[in-house]
C-alpha cells in the first residue's frame, strides 16, 4: 500500500520542520510550504491525501487557501491548524471549518494529536463527511 | 497577537520535548521531557485565559 501523502503549509519553519519530521515518523509522504502561495503551487504539482494547513500566514493567509483548494478538490481532506483569535476563541478555527477545512485543531498542541487527528480523517471514505 | 505568538512559541517547545521523547530511552531524560510537556500544556491553559488585550494586534 502506498504511503499516504501530506503537505503542510505553515509560516512557522521550526513547527513546519516538527510536523514534517512527525509525519515522516508516522509513514507519509511530507511536502511543506512557508506560505498559501507556495502551498498552492505545490499541491498543483503533486496528489496529496491531506493538506495541514496554518490560517494566519503573511502571503496568502490560510482561509483563502482552503477556500481555493474545497473548490478545486471536493473531496481532499483538510485539518486548519491555528494560534491566533481577535474576537473569541474559536473564531478562526470555525471559519475554516466553515470554508471547507474537515477538521480543526488550536495551537500549541501534541504533535501526536496531529497524526491522531490525521488518521481519523483519512480513515473516512473520500467523498464523505468527516 | 501577542496570544498567538505565545501559543506559537508553546507549540513549537511541546513539539520539540515531544519528539525528543520518541528517541529517549533514559528514564531521567524521559521524565524530564514529560515535565517540560506538562509545563508546555499549562503554560497553554495560562494563555487561554488571557484577557481580550492579548488577542490585540
Amino acid at each position: 500500500m502506498n504511503p499516504k501523502r501530506v503537505l503542510l503549509i505553515d509560516d512557522d519553519l521550526e513547527l513546519l520542520r516538527q510536523m514534517s519530521q512527525a509525519f515522516q515518523g508516522a509513514g507519509f509522504d511530507v511536502a511543506a510550504a512557508p506560505d498559501g502561495r507556495v502551498g498552492l503551487l505545490r499541491f498543483d504539482k503533486g496528489h496529496f491525501d491531506l493538506v495541514v494547513c496554518d490560517l494566519i500566514m503573511p502571503t496568502r493567509e490560510g482561509i483563502e487557501t482552503i477556500v481555493a483548494l474545497r473548490k478545486a478538490h471536493p473531496a481532499l481532506r483538510i485539518i486548519a491548524i491555528s494560534g491566533g483569535y481577535r474576537v473569541g476563541p474559536q473564531d478562526f478555527l470555525d471559519l475554516a471549518r466553515h470554508v471547507g477545512a474537515d477538521e480543526t485543531l488550536a495551537k500549541p498542541f501534541r504533535l501526536s494529536d496531529l497524526l491522531a487527528l490525521s488518521a481519523k480523517v483519512l480513515a473516512v471514505p473520500a467523498g464523505s463527511d468527516v | 497577537m501577542m496570544r498567538h505568538a505565545l501559543n506559537n512559541l508553546l507549540g513549537k517547545i511541546l513539539g520539540a520535548a515531544e519528539l525528543a521523547l520518541d528517541h529517549a530511552r533514559e528514564l531521567q531524560l524521559r521524565t524530564e521531557l514529560e515535565t517540560i510537556i506538562g509545563l508546555s500544556e499549562e503554560g497553554a491553559g495560562i494563555v487561554a485565559r488571557l484577557g481580550p488585550s492579548a488577542s490585540q494586534d
